[in-house]
């Protein structure tokens, strides 16, 4: 059994799919359970597994995480992993952003995955093996000034897997991951006419079970983002001020 | 538009003829259906293979459902389905026929969705036997902004559920779809091609097997030599009676759009090719007169044939097809030969197939044949369409509105039996009639 968690639609819809069609069973967290109840029905439908939903809103302080738990604990040896597809990002996330909403954002796309992470490990089975999967964004390659909080956010979360990973380095059964997202083909970048093509999150899926226990620190999808990111980072500071993006 | 879901989009009919630029938003979570976009005119969008402009308008929020594909409820012992508009009819035949079920009504392309058929009333391979799609529609579940969701069915909002089958998507958003589906008899059908010498004696195989076929349609040459015209192949098929056979059934996935059907900049048909393709096409009927299909071959014939509809190129095709009265069809055919001589216009081909439906919106009702033609577009065209158009007001033939994409208003208003009825409901239902198309603006809906 897996746990995916921001499942309702976009990456996390293509990971549930795929995931499912191998025959896992799965635990489907999103804010939205009307969503994540239709993905269920038809993940059940389609590929005879068991998926149970959950509504959890990552944005709200302090979460009781008693249901995901419970479910891990259900799941017993069964317990494979947990996914973290989830995220969000708001509108005029810059200087005028409204204050409340930083605090929101963090969660979202930190906080409580990181609360989360901490609570399953203390629960999951010593002696079985467990994935743990982030996702990241290429916002967080370089600070600007669109998406300030979403990228800030990311970037916390991109160095919490990298300690993570760290802190179980000695454990060959835990498998910490992390995916750093370039346009992908959701709806979060729908409307945006990018000049790069967009990741197919249905090959994304795929890709990400194929590797489900491999060890890498962290990869890039697309990948030809790596080379996108490199010179982006190595830019003088002179230069990359002056880039509008 | 405010909302960060929304782009500005290119959209092309099908057949080519209609390209504009419009608002597109692509949902993928109920609460993007019900975000207030105000008075915002807007249409759904299925797989966007209507011919005519259905789905997309000036100024018009195209809401495309692609990700509503969604399976929501099996009941194997009653054999019904539910599933969400955006259900692609290749992935829920593909499903379906693995437990041993299957649906009577499907178009030719397996991309075109559940939510699509039920807003023309689509029809499938013998309308004659099996009716049209809204006939196995059990429940639709509608959205519309000022009416929220509305779950509609011929018991509960039966009015509401006879406007949205066939409505063009005026009605609101179809959400999901409750189906009731048939046991699926073997997975390959028995196809006989039958030749005929007139466009009469087609009408008349058509009439004797209707009855007892699963799959009956006539194929005529739009031969220029007239001497000729109307010598075609009557297709009648079977379900196979002795179990499975060893045909592929599997259904192919990569099918052209709207979009890709244009990729050719110019068409390959014209006087000399059309001849070609027409003696071709017929001495292949006349050698292989008897053939197994699989069953997504039968059913997708756009999807596993020749490239038919991207060889029109760019400059694309013009479909008229029609549903002729049994009482005036011999005097359509006849005067249809009479203008075809006369005008001796870019015509392909010539289908027909026996029609029944019962529907009380903007498509075709009563029973029939309809007769579909096809063109290749020359600068002549329109104005020969333009007297096709008088022909149909004169036989009171009933315009397939999805197939023409310039059918005018006035033929219409004059000859889809409830069209006055469907507008005046429409609007008491709607008073802002929010949900438009270029296709419902050019038929004063």
């Amino acid at each position: 059994m897996y746990v995916i968690v921001g499942a309702s639609s976009g990456v996390g819809r293509a990971i549930a799919e795929e995931f499912a069609s191998r025959g896992h069973d799965l635990f489907l967290v999103s804010r939205e359970l009307r969503d994540t109840n239709a993905v269920a029905c038809d993940l059940t439908i389609r590929f005879g597994v068991k998926v149970k939903s959950l509504e959890l809103d990552l944005a709200i302080p302090y979460l009781d995480f008693s249901k995901v738990l419970q479910a891990v604990e259900d799941a017993g040896k069964c317990f494979r992993g947990i996914l973290f597809p989830a995220g969000s990002v708001i509108e005029d996330d810059s200087l005028s952003i409204e204050v409340s909403r930083i605090d929101s954002v963090f969660r979202v796309n930190c906080v409580s995955i990181c609360a989360l992470i901490t609570e399953i490990l203390r629960r999951a089975h010593h002696d079985c093996k467990l994935s743990i999967v982030g996702f990241g964004s290429i916002a967080s390659i370089r600070g600007r000034g669109a998406n300030m909080t979403y990228s800030a956010a990311k970037t916390a979360l991109q160095f919490y897997f990298e300690s993570l990973k760290h802190a179980c380095a000695g454990r060959d059964n835990i498998f910490i991951q992390y995916y750093v997202l370039g346009y992908m083909d959701t709806n979060l970048a729908f409307a945006y006419n990018v000049s790069l093509p967009k990741g197919s999150p249905r090959k994304l899926a795929k890709q990400v079970y194929c590797d489900i226990q491999e060890d890498f620190v962290s990869r890039f999808y697309p990948r030809y983002w790596v080379i996108i990111a490199v010179i982006i980072k190595l830019l003088p500071w002179s230069l990359y001020k002056l880039m509008k993006f | 538009m405010s909302e960060n879901l929304v782009k500005k989009s290119t959209f092309v009919s099908f057949d080519g003829a209609i390209k504009m630029s419009s608002y597109h938003q692509r949902p993928d979570r109920y609460r993007h259906l019900e975000i207030n976009y105000g008075k915002q005119l807007r249409i759904a969008r299925g797989g966007g293979y209507s011919f005519s402009a259905a789905s997309f308008g000036e100024n018009v929020l195209v809401q495309e459902l692609t990700n509503f594909d969604r399976f929501l409820d099996f009941d194997e012992t009653l054999k019904v389905i539910k599933v969400e508009a955006g259900m692609p009819l290749g992935k829920m035949l593909d499903w379906i026929m693995e437990r041993g079920l299957y649906f009577p009504v499907l178009p030719g392309y397996p991309n075109i969705t559940v939510g699509g058929c039920v807003a023309v009333d689509a029809h499938g391979k013998n309308p004659w036997k099996d009716g049209t799609f809204s006939e196995w529609v059990i429940e639709i579940n509608l959205f519309h902004p000022f009416h929220g969701y509305m779950s509609l069915s011929r018991e509960e909002h039966s009015d509401e559920f006879e406007l949205t089958c066939g409505g063009f998507g005026t009605t609101g958003i179809i959400v999901d779809v409750t189906l009731q589906l048939v046991d699926l008899p073997s997975n390959a059908l028995e196809v006989r091609k039958i030749p005929v010498r007139s466009l009469d004696e087609a009408m008349r195989k058509l009439s004797e097997n209707a009855d007892d076929s699963d799959y009956i349609y006539s194929w005529h040459g739009g031969s220029q030599n007239l001497k000729n015209f109307g010598a075609g192949v009557i297709f009648i098929g079977k379900w196979l009676q002795d179990g499975n056979t060893n045909v592929d059934s599997r259904l192919r996935r990569k099918v052209m759009t709207a979009q890709s059907r244009t990729n050719l900049p110019i068409s390959f048909w014209n006087r000399f090719t059309v001849g070609f393709a027409n003696r071709l096409f017929t001495e292949l009927c006349t050698v292989n007169s008897r053939e197994i299909m699989g069953v997504c071959r039968a059913t997708f014939p756009f999807a596993y044939g020749a490239p038919y509809h991207s060889l029109f190129g760019r400059r694309g095709f013009s479909e008229i097809q029609v549903l002729i009265d049994l009482s005036t069809a011999d005097i359509f055919i006849q005067k249809l030969c009479h203008l075809l001589e006369k005008h001796n216009p870019p015509l392909l081909m010539v289908s027909m197939k026996a029609f029944r439906g019962e529907q009380r919106s903007l498509s075709m009702a009563g029973e029939g044949y309809l007769v579909a033609l096809n063109f290749y577009r020359n600068d002549k065209l329109p104005e020969f369409l333009e007297l096709v158009d008088q022909l149909i007001l004169e036989t009171n033939a009933q315009p397939n509105l999805s197939k023409d994409s310039r059918c005018p208003y006035g033929v219409a208003s004059r000859t889809l039996p409830h069209y006055s009825h469907f507008q005046t409901r429409l609007h008491q239902f709607d008073p802002y009639r929010l949900y438009r198309s270029e296709l419902t603006e050019r038929l004063g809906i």
